[in-house]
This record gives C-alpha cells, structure tokens and sequence, in this order.
C-alpha cells in the first residue's frame, strides 16, 4: 500500500526554461559586438600603469606649479582656520592656504577658491653607514580651488590628497615604505602635460601603499573617473581592489605573478570589464576548497567578467613585473614647501 | 480501510511547501525600458559672471616680522658664530605703548662652522644652535619658528646676500632671511603677512 502511495506522488517537471528571446524583450544591456576584438591584455596593462600614476604627488605638483604662477597679492595666503560664506570651517590652525577669487589682470592667472596645505619632512643620517639615512615626509592638501588663465586651467582641485614617506638607505639595506590617498578632483595642465597618461585629468578615491627594497608589496583600493575615454580612447573608469606581492620577500605561498583581487575599466556606454584574480579575502572563497581551481593557480591570469558575468575561456595575464621597478616614488625634498619659499 | 485509502493518497501527494503563490503581475508596458540616462559628457563649468573677479580683501592681517644678527668669529673664514634672533608677529596694527603681540620670541644663536655640506652657493656654514631667552615659538603663526634647542644648518652666501637654510636636513637649501655683511656682521631680516580669520568674541573696547 505504501508503494502504491509512493508511486502515486511523483514531483512536477520543472519548468523548461524560456529562452529570452521568446519573451519579445530588448535586452537592454548586450555584450557589445566587439567583445572578442578587445585586446584585454593591453587594456589592464595600460590600466595598471594609469593606476600607478594616480597618487598626492599630481596634485601637489600641480599645487606648487600653480603657486608659483602667482602675482602679488593674488591669492592671499592665510593662517589658521575661515569660516566661508556657507558657514562651512576650512583650513586648520596649521599649514598655509591661499583662498582669493583674484586675477591682476587678463594675461595673469585667476585663483578662485582654497587650497590648504600642509607638510612634515626630515632627513638624517649617512646612507654608507650601519645606521643608514633615514628621510621621513608627510603633506596633506585640501581645497576647492581653481587656477587657470587665457590658455585654459592651470591646476583644479576638489577634495583633499594626503601621502606619506618612509625611506631607510643604509650599507646594503634599504626599505621605502609610500601611501597615498586621493579623494579629490584633479585636472589641469600644470599637472597633467600632454604625454601624460591622463592629460584631462580624474576623480578619484584611490588608496595606494607601497613597500620596496627589502620587501616589495603594492596594494591599491579604489576607483579613477577620466571624465572622458582615456584609456585607449574606450574606457573611462578603472576600479581596482587588489594587492600584490613582488617577487623581493615573497614568501613560499606567496604569489609574485598576480595579484590578489581584481581590477576593472568601464567603457563609456557604462560596461564593466572586470578581471578577477586570486581570492582577496579569504571570505571571498565560497566553499573550503576553494571551488574554482583553475582560476586559483598563480600563473598571472585572471578571468574576465562583463557586468559581473564570467566569461569561460576569456582569460587575461596582465603584466605586473614592472611595478617595482618603475613604481614612481616622492623624494623627500618635493614635500618641502614653507611659507618662506612663498 | 477501503475508504481511507483515498485520504491518504490525497494527504501524501500534497506536495511539499506552499503552492499557492501571489500571482505575478504581467508588464504590459511594451514601450523601450526606462533607463536613468548616464551624462557619460566632461563637465566644463564656465562661470556665467560677467564681471572679473572681485578680488576679495581679507578683513585682517598677521604681520610676521624675523630679525636679527651673525657676528662672526672673523670676515672671510668664520669657525663660530654667535647672534641674537627675533620673532614679532601682531595683528593688523601694533599699539607701540602697549604692543599685544600674537608672538614675540627672542633667541640667541651659536653656531659652528660645517666643512662638509652640500650648499654650493654658500660661503660659510654653520650649524646653527637657537635658545630661546624669552617667549614661546609655538605660540607663532610660522610654523617654521624654531623650537629651543634646535639645530639647523644654515650657511651664507655673499652673491646671493642671503642667509641659506638646509631645510630639515633634506639638503633643500631655501633662502632663508636676506642679509647685509659688514665685515664680521651680518644683519637679516625678513617679513611676510598672511590674512587672518579674526573671531569677533563680541567684547566692547
């Protein structure tokens, strides 16, 4: 009687699944065309290189550049804290600052807006020695300020940059040790010349740090908006989470091909590309064993995702061997900048 | 028995978990989907004043004034150095009878001759020694005042009429305080004035 029961209740099919296509609905976000013409592997080469240059370094130098286009009296340069008209506090008892909305004249630079800034730098010791020479520097620059003339912007800056420093070179030992953060707007021709990598400038929230010499690490979190396809003249953004350990210090489970992470450019008409490495944190593995290990080897490929959809059989091995090398670091004497210099 | 056979058929193939389910609507709206459009377009401000800028004028100054002196142990090779430095900083307008400064600190200087350094346009180098005789640096708007007991290398250059500073020990050498040498003397002085947020705290003079 029982398996008369049992036999009586089998479960429904499931459903067949209705192609998209049957439904009479525009996909309104296809893959575009050209999906496989993409050279994905010079795209994420250039990226991580546009990465590398977004750091407190452009912005202070367009700052210092801009600073000194300066005529008298245009801008004033401030002490201690304003309280704008929107009853908004900006500077601080420390550092300097200029704020104006000023031009002498039609062929000066015009300065509209604030730009604090402050810094802290000292550099001791004999590099041949046991003891070293140790450079220690921080800068900090906040503002809403524009400088430009006749030819166009000279230095924009929205939002506030800081970085700091950290250099040992001793008898056969040297460590450097660099973080930057920018969250800011920054354009201008006082930055950004025409071989720049991103000569129309960026809004970013990126976050890098930086070790080398005896150990050599990057890791970088964040995102860069170019305002206009910079990159390759397609892509407009690039977001990345992600580091690396180099080849220097590498532990025996330590991989020095790829990163940790992913990294990601977005095209104008607002696609992700999306390459995804090895796990970057170890909740981002869903199940123990990692359940994708093809994806986990070390062998400097990723895998591509459009839109957050993996694509099989797209991998992309990007080029990370040159971080190290050509990283580009501060030297202490660019944060020098007091008011006697003014 | 007979007739339970059909209840229990009837309660065991009820399959498990809710079957009833909320009708799901049916999107009759044909027409192209409502997409927020993304400005994907520079933003290029362009200031919409036709008159230039009104060059805005501080309400309030810091006058920053530092002087002071070198005598040197000889004109042309000094090994030591002693001197005086002062700092005075006020707002707006000093009241000579009774002066309120913001700061006003006085040091004396030692300094001893460096012969190996890196300033190329300077004469002679010392490593410079500030005691504080009076007043507090901290309480100065330039943040460069130097604390008592520093040591900074700073060197003269006669071309230049110009006391050099070694920034930090970074090997910047920045000019520092412009100067005049007079046989063993050398007399500097500079000046800078930065505007100043003055609170009103609503007290009647």
């Amino acid at each position: 009687m029982i398996a008369l029961l049992l036999a009586g209740c089998r479960p429904e099919p499931p459903p067949e699944p209705i192609p998209i296509d049957s439904l009479g609905v525009d996909n309104a976000f296809p893959l575009p065309d050209d999906l496989d013409t993409i050279d994905f592997v010079s795209v994420f080469n250039d990226a991580v290189r546009l990465m590398t240059t977004v750091s407190t370094q452009q912005p202070w130098l367009g700052h210092r550049n801009s600073i000194a286009a300066r005529t008298p009296g245009c801008p004033d340069f401030w002490t201690g804290t304003v309280e704008d008209a929107a009853g908004t506090t900006i500077g601080h008892d420390d550092g300097v600052m200029w704020m104006d909305d000023c031009a002498r004249d039609a062929d000066s630079p015009y300065y509209d807006g604030y730009v604090w800034w402050d810094f802290d730098v000292s550099e001791a010791g004999d590099p041949n020695s046991l003891d070293g020479r140790v450079s220690e520097a921080s800068r900090t620059l906040e503002g809403d300020g524009l400088v430009g003339d006749a030819q166009g912007v000279r230095f924009e800056f929205d939002g506030r940059a800081s970085d700091s420093l950290y250099h040992l070179a001793a008898d056969g030992y040297e460590r450097t040790v660099y973080s930057t953060t920018v969250d800011a707007t920054v354009t201008g021709r006082d930055v950004f010349g025409p071989d720049s990598l991103t000569p129309e400038g960026y809004r970013t929230d990126l976050f890098m740090y930086f070790t080398g010499g005896d150990v050599d690490r990057l890791e970088a979190r964040g995102n860069v908006y170019l305002f206009e396809p910079q990159l390759q003249g397609r892509f407009d953004s690039v977001g990345v989470d992600m580091a690396l350990q180099g080849p220097l210090g590498a532990g025996p489970d330590d991989c020095a091909l790829e990163p940790v992470g992913w990294i990601g450019v977005r095209d104008a008409d607002a696609l992700w590309y999306d390459v995804v490495f090895l796990p970057r944190f170890r909740e981002d593995v869903a199940g123990d064993p990692y359940p994708n290990d093809p994806l986990s080897e070390c062998d400097g490929c990723g895998r591509l995702y459009v839109q957050g959809i993996e694509q099989p059989d797209m991998d992309v091995c990007v080029d990370f061997s040159f971080l190290f090398d050509e990283f580009a670091l501060p030297d202490a004497d660019e944060y020098v900048l007091p008011i006697h210099a003014l | 028995m007979r007739s339970l056979v059909p209840l229990l058929w009837a309660a065991a193939c009820t399959p498990p978990g809710p079957q009833q389910t909320t009708p799901v609507p049916t999107d009759s709206d044909t027409s192209e989907p409502k997409i927020l459009p993304i400005d994907t377009a520079p933003f290029i401000p362009i200031d919409s004043s036709a008159d230039g800028p009104p060059d805005l004028v501080p309400g309030h100054f810091v006058y920053m004034s530092q002087s002071g002196v070198w005598n040197l142990s000889s004109a042309s090779a000094p090994n030591t150095m002693t001197g005086s430095l002062q700092i005075t900083e006020y707002v707006d307008t000093l009241d000579t009878a009774l002066p309120e400064y913001e700061c006003y600190v006085t040091y004396a200087l030692t300094g001893e001759a460096v012969g190996n350094h890196t300033c190329t346009d300077c004469n002679f180098v010392f490593d410079v020694e500030f005691y504080v005789d009076d007043g507090d640096p901290a309480a100065c708007h330039d943040p460069d005042a130097p604390p008592s007991g520093a040591v900074w290398q700073m060197g003269w250059s006669d071309p230049d009429g110009t006391i050099y500073l070694n920034y930090y020990g970074t090997d910047v050498w920045l000019p520092w305080y412009p100067g005049t040498k007079s046989a063993a003397v050398i007399d500097f002085a500079w000046s800078a004035t930065l505007a100043i947020e003055v609170l009103d705290t609503g007290d009647m003079q």
